[in-house]
């Protein structure tokens, strides 16, 4: 590029764009264009402020308001006929088809899941009483309601529930070796972790955490901006507090990981992947983790966590990454 | 290193996310892309302090960042749009000759479509009415209800609050 002579100062760059205004408002007459032509001939520098002005208005006119957003857009007054996410749209269709019929290879159980999502995709639906579902990628999820209770399974995976407030019929969820009931609205229950352990993290009032294998008395109850993991055997840790948007951040794309182990960070990452991914050596499972990764772009995520652990990411092709340790 | 860049940028996640994504959505239209712009921004920021740049105010570079990845956003829509539209429809930019001349003017449209957005609505909807409606400053005002000295207040800070951002981006 051809070095630019240095902008006029603001002061005089502001007088031109008064003038701009004026002549532009509707109401200027012609002596108003011959006192500007004046002004402008005063110096070089007056004129290249003009330009800077005119150049600046005369831009605009290749841009239009979007009726629906209330935002200005690029292009003239006339609207495009079909809009860059109706494409996309499509795309991502064909993508998650494939990766659906991959994922159905596999594993059946989910297949005949009342809800159920593949790789990479997050569901968001409304159950029967309204009470709303975030379904994170590879998950499903059961629907068994009845006059007395509203029971749900979280087979597989992840989801988040903003639940419907019904005293009458109790919301509850089962995974794993946990039961969830909601005595509030909204919380996240997170079932892949590694070693069959279910976290369970309440966004708002509290939960009543009862183990699947214990009498029902054994229960605890959970408030909000808390965390609690419960093991396989249905053994129910100690609630710690965590921050919401570092535990919900899946419900955008992301995943925020602040001390978990290495192999809950994969397990969470795995959903994302189109392919496998194996940790061969089992010394850096518990290695720490801490990191804000893009589940979108699992690859990439999986490049930053081997540029700050100890690890070695081998792909073998483009279907199995291993990870061993440096 | 690489994990303090993870320590701080989970920092700017934890305070900042929301309200940079509402910002973002705001520049470019709805919240889904805004999403997207913010995780390029965010990337901006990984690249640029992996590569040893020191960056001494994270959050005011965050949003410069989003709205970098906006302008860049808006632009790319663009390429698609033109092979949309009707031959009509086509602005001058579209028929540049020079791709690189196209390029930049693309770049500049879409960095100003970007700064106009960021504006309040007030002074956003006044300047488009003249400008973009060619509507005449009282008219503008009789529609919103305000007076004709206000439209022309409106007016010229949308102009300055372009000019200030298209100076500082050129000298990027």
């Amino acid at each position: 590029m051809s070095p630019k002579p240095p902008y006029p100062s603001k002061a005089l760059s502001n007088e031109a764009l008064e003038w701009i205004v004026r002549l532009n408002s509707g109401s200027a007459r012609k002596r108003d264009r011959t006192a500007f032509a004046a002004w402008r001939a005063q110096s070089p520098e007056h004129e290249v402020a003009a330009a800077e002005a005119e150049d600046l208005w005369h831009d605009a006119e290749n841009l239009h308001l979007d009726p629906q957003s209330g935002l200005v857009r690029l292009g003239g007054r006339k609207k495009p006929r079909a809009s860059r996410r109706t494409v996309l749209r499509g795309l991502a269709g064909v993508g998650i088809g494939c990766a659906g019929a991959y994922w159905a290879s596999g594993v059946l159980r989910p297949m005949m899941a009342d809800h159920s999502t593949g790789v990479g995709q997050v569901g968001a639906f409304n159950l029967p009483d309204g009470t709303r579902v975030l379904l994170n990628a590879m998950s499903a999820l059961d629907i068994d309601y009845s006059p007395q209770r509203r029971r749900v399974s979280l087979l597989e995976g992840q989801a988040y529930f903003e639940v419907m407030r019904d005293i009458a019929r109790p919301f509850e969820v089962a995974a794993r070796g946990a039961t969830v009931t909601a005595l509030g609205t909204a919380f996240d229950i997170d079932s892949r972790l590694a070693s069959g352990r279910v976290s369970v993290f309440v966004a708002e009032n509290a939960v009543r955490v009862q183990s699947t294998f214990e009498r029902a008395s054994d229960s605890v109850t959970l408030s909000a901006g808390h965390r609690v993991l419960i093991s396989e055997t249905g053994r129910i840790g100690a609630a710690v507090a965590q921050d919401a948007a570092a535990a919900l951040a899946w419900r955008t794309g992301m995943l925020v990981a602040e001390g978990e182990t290495l192999e809950d960070v994969i397990a969470a990452l795995r959903t994302y992947y189109n392919g496998w991914i194996v940790i061969q050596d089992s010394s850096v499972r518990m290695l720490k983790v801490n990191a804000v990764l893009d589940l979108r772009t699992p690859q990439e995520s999986l490049d930053a966590l081997a540029a700050g652990l100890p690890i070695r990411v081998l792909r073998l092709s483009n279907l199995v990454a291993v990870i061993s340790a440096a | 290193m690489a994990d303090n860049i993870h320590k701080w940028l989970g920092d700017l996640f934890r305070h900042y996310h929301t309200e940079v994504v509402r910002y973002a959505a705001r520049l470019v239209g709805d919240r889904e892309n805004g999403e997207e712009i913010v995780q390029s921004a965010y990337l901006r920021l990984a690249r640029r302090s992996a590569e040893g740049i020191a960056i001494e105010h994270p959050k005011a570079y965050l949003f410069t960042a989003a709205r970098n990845a906006a302008v860049d956003f808006t632009a790319r829509r663009t390429i698609e749009w033109t092979y949309r539209v009707d031959v009509e429809d086509l602005s001058a930019l579209a028929v540049t000759a020079d791709p690189i001349v196209a390029f930049e003017h693309r770049q500049r449209l879409a960095r100003l479509a970007v700064l106009l957005n960021e504006l309040p609505t007030a002074c956003r909807t006044a300047f488009v009415m003249n400008r973009m409606e060619g509507r005449t400053h009282k008219e503008v005002a009789h529609a919103l209800g305000i007076s004709v000295s206000m439209v022309e207040k409106h007016v010229t800070r949308a102009l300055m609050h372009c000019r200030d951002l298209m100076r500082e981006a050129d000298d990027n």
